[in-house]
């Protein structure tokens, strides 16, 4: 086994157990951090699979971005000085068949098509990812200004509006 | 990168996020659950991305999945807390004034 | 590097036809800056609201005028085509007759109108998106400030509608997404009218691709509010302002209703698929029409009727989808203007009810002696969604039924006889609901004293829309005429 392999898989546990970790535990903090390694271990992931910049930036935005607003939002929504508001569950039952149900149909059904691998897999570089996403990708990343701009006057809106007016 | 292992992580995460929806009684909480389903989705963009040579189409979708996920968490947000401010609470069921 | 200057002399051109969407964007940015300078009750916003949705509707009305073939731009992300584009005039309309309904909205009326030209856009690029970025980008595009609009009542009520409508919205999405990675790994393309994708398609006729075409779908069927993917809709519908219900019961139905058709046409691969989609579409029609109609019947609330039967209405919109023929498409396009027409209609003097404060279907009682004329175009719109003789809703259905028949005939489907039946008897359970307005109003007497307000011309824009449903059941001809010049080439 090379030293890839070994941290390949390193990284693959973490990502598994991270997820898991956070179906069972009961503090909304931790399920935050949990959340945190997880996602780190799929930036990890990216990176070994030649995908450096979706890597990096999901370091950046979900690490960064997301588990950031999230954990503000935990703050945010907890009564102060209380105790964390413990996470209880509802239908675990039904809830685990339908989630192992979905796991294994995708498993049992995939198609072998799906893991075949051409003779050189050439991954893209920063400069092609930079060159596509001006020429063939040019709409979507501009429309996606588009929308930052328009969520971010929305989501504003909402968590700013305070009824004093009337 | 083997594919094989990386499509059935994948699944796990679509399922334990999908679970995590369905099975736990707060907002938030479920807000982490979609991210997860998200990010199984952008494992199995990069995963296949592999196997087309000189192509970086699966890597740009997935940047574009990040984005969209930064804007959802900040919508959600924005509505928990009002919601948290209307109803001091956060976890769905104990937001019921309208039937159904 | 040939290539390269190739794709941008491609997106040089391409600007040349994205005009709608260009001033769209435009005006999300002017809206959000009349946002900064705005105090309440000020007009000028919605003339402004107005004036660039109207400008946006004559953009779109003259690509529409000037019959384009079915064109690729922005390097294949986009396909202008008529029927792309007659959904594009359809959406703008909508969203003109939003703003005219909006009069009553007070607060933040320059983000409220931003978000809606925000899912305006969205749907427009909806409906001519070709690669799954694009789709995937759209839809987002429509959703999320949707999840925003509608919380604008900033009640205890519209938060809890939104939080619902975010999280179902944002689960049904993560769904999709997955599905359309799937795709990715089976076609190694993610431009999904491209030859590769269909070559792949035709070799992988397999379970796993029904799975993975079922994720997708869920995506779709969420935004067109069609069952299994129905539930939020009516909570949604009972809190949210009633402009943007209207809005809410359009824009997205008819983007998601036209992604859908072109999706499930590149996947019946011109009848060479040995998967059959359109059994799968059918039982989602069938179980669409049956849970609208039924669940319809139970209701009080008339916007909670109303979203149960805006979930009946797609499954009829969903029986294009089925035929997947030109004869359909174009009936379906008829269905899809007078679904619209009506649907306006009836949410024009639900808000007008709503602001003499009658909001539960009991308190319509009398309405019909008080507030005769509003009570008749009422119950001409209703009638329209119903699809009885003399609204232009009749002809919708006959066309829609006439054109099912054919298929069965063509191709001897059972599941296009099953549809058949199941739609012919749920127009009759829909005469039930439909009609308890209409009876409240003109048959039972009132049991309050009601306030009566004169309002001219707010009745004006009500009897111009049912000018419109009664001259298409006389002259469907004039409408046929133009829809007759789309192909089915989307």
């Amino acid at each position: 086994m090379s030293l890839l392999n070994v941290t390949f898989y390193f990284f693959y546990a973490l990502v598994a157990s991270s997820a898991l970790a956070l179906l069972f535990v009961k503090n909304i903090f931790h399920a935050a951090l949990a959340l945190l390694s997880c996602l780190l271990g799929i930036a990890a992931l990216f990176i070994l699979s030649m995908a450096e910049f979706a890597g990096v930036a999901q370091i950046l935005l979900y690490a960064g971005g997301v588990v950031i607003l999230l954990i503000f939002g935990i703050m945010l929504t907890n009564k102060s000085g209380a105790q964390p508001i413990p996470i209880k569950n509802t239908g675990l039952f039904g809830g685990l068949l339908v989630g192992s149900g979905l796991f294994f149909l995708l498993l049992f059904f995939t198609s072998k098509a799906l893991f075949v691998l051409p003779a050189n897999t050439n991954a893209g570089s920063i400069e092609k990812i930079g060159i596509e996403l001006l020429t063939d990708y040019v709409l979507p990343f501009e429309i996606t200004g588009i929308l930052l701009l328009a969520v971010l006057a929305g989501a504003a809106t909402i968590a700013g509006y305070k009824a004093s007016r009337n | 990168m083997p594919i094989q292992p990386l499509y059935i992580l994948s699944a796990l995460l679509l399922s334990i996020g999908l679970v995590i929806v369905i099975v736990k009684r707060n907002a938030i909480m479920v807000l982490m659950g979609i991210e997860l389903m998200l990010n199984a989705a952008n494992i199995n963009l990069i995963a296949f991305n592999q196997k087309v040579p000189m192509s970086v189409d699966g890597q740009i979708f997935s940047l574009f999945v990040m984005i969209i996920a930064v804007c959802e968490t900040a919508v959600g947000l924005a509505i928990i807390l009002q919601v948290y401010r209307h109803y001091q609470t956060s976890i769905p069921d104990e937001v019921n004034e309208l039937k159904g | 590097m040939q290539g390269l200057a190739d794709k941008l002399e491609w997106i040089q051109l391409s600007i040349a036809y994205a005009w709608p969407e260009i001033w769209l964007c435009i005006s999300v940015v002017l809206l959000l800056f009349a946002s900064l300078i705005q105090s309440n009750q000020n007009k000028w916003i919605d003339a402004l609201a107005l004036m660039a949705f109207l400008i946006s509707l004559l953009l779109s009305a003259l690509q529409f005028a000037e019959s384009n073939t079915s064109m690729a731009l922005f390097n294949g992300m986009l396909r202008l085509s008529d029927f792309s584009i007659y959904i594009k005039v359809l959406i703008d309309l909508a969203a003109v007759l939003t703003v005219f309904m909006s009069y009553a909205q007070q607060e933040k009326k320059g983000e409220y109108y931003a978000l809606i030209a925000t899912a305006t856009l969205g749907a427009h690029l909806l409906c001519m998106s070709n690669h799954f970025v694009m789709a995937f980008i759209a839809l987002e595009l429509i959703s999320l400030p949707s999840y925003a609009l509608a919380a604008f009542g900033f009640q205890k009520k519209s938060m809890e509608a939104a939080l619902k409508y975010f999280l179902f919205g944002s689960v049904a999405s993560a769904i999709m997404l997955y599905g359309m990675s799937l795709l990715y790994g089976i076609t190694l393309t993610l431009d999904f009218t491209s030859a590769t994708f269909q070559q792949a398609v035709l070799y992988n006729q397999s379970y796993f691709l029904i799975i993975s075409v079922c994720m997708v779908l869920i995506g779709f069927l969420f935004k067109l509010s069609s069952a299994p993917a129905h539930p939020w809709a009516p909570d949604v519908y009972e809190a949210a302002p009633t402009p943007l219900v209207a809005f809410f019961s359009v824009v997205p139905k008819l983007a998601g209703l036209s992604i859908l058709l072109r999706f499930m046409q590149v996947l019946s691969l011109n009848g060479a698929a040995s998967i059959r989609w359109y059994i799968i579409i059918g039982l989602v029609a069938m179980l669409t029409l049956t849970v609208g109609n039924f669940a319809a019947l139970l209701q009080k609330n008339p916007k909670r009727m109303m979203a149960y039967s805006s979930i009946a209405q797609t499954g009829f919109l969903l029986i294009g989808v089925i035929t997947l023929s030109e004869q359909g498409l174009h009936f379906m396009l008829f269905y899809a203007t007078v679904f619209l027409v009506g649907n306006y209609l009836v949410f024009w003097y639900i808000s007008f009810f709503e602001d003499r404060s009658i909001s539960a279907i009991e308190q319509y009682a009398g309405t019909g002696k008080n507030y005769p004329f509003a009570s008749i175009m009422l119950l001409i719109g209703l009638i329209s969604l119903t699809g009885l003789p003399p609204t232009a809703g009749f002809m919708g259905k006959l066309f829609i039924f006439s054109s099912l028949w054919s298929s069965y005939e063509s191709s001897e489907g059972m599941m296009y006889l099953l549809v058949f039946i199941v739609g012919l008897l749920n127009t009759v359970v829909s005469l039930f609901f439909y009609l308890k307005i209409p009876y409240q109003a003109f048959l039972k007497s009132e049991s309050q004293v009601l306030i009566i307000k004169k309002s001219p011309l707010i009745n004006l824009l009500g009897f111009i829309l049912v000018m419109v449903l009664l001259g298409l059941f006389f002259m469907p001809s004039g409408l046929m005429g133009w829809l007759n010049r789309i192909t089915f080439a989307l």
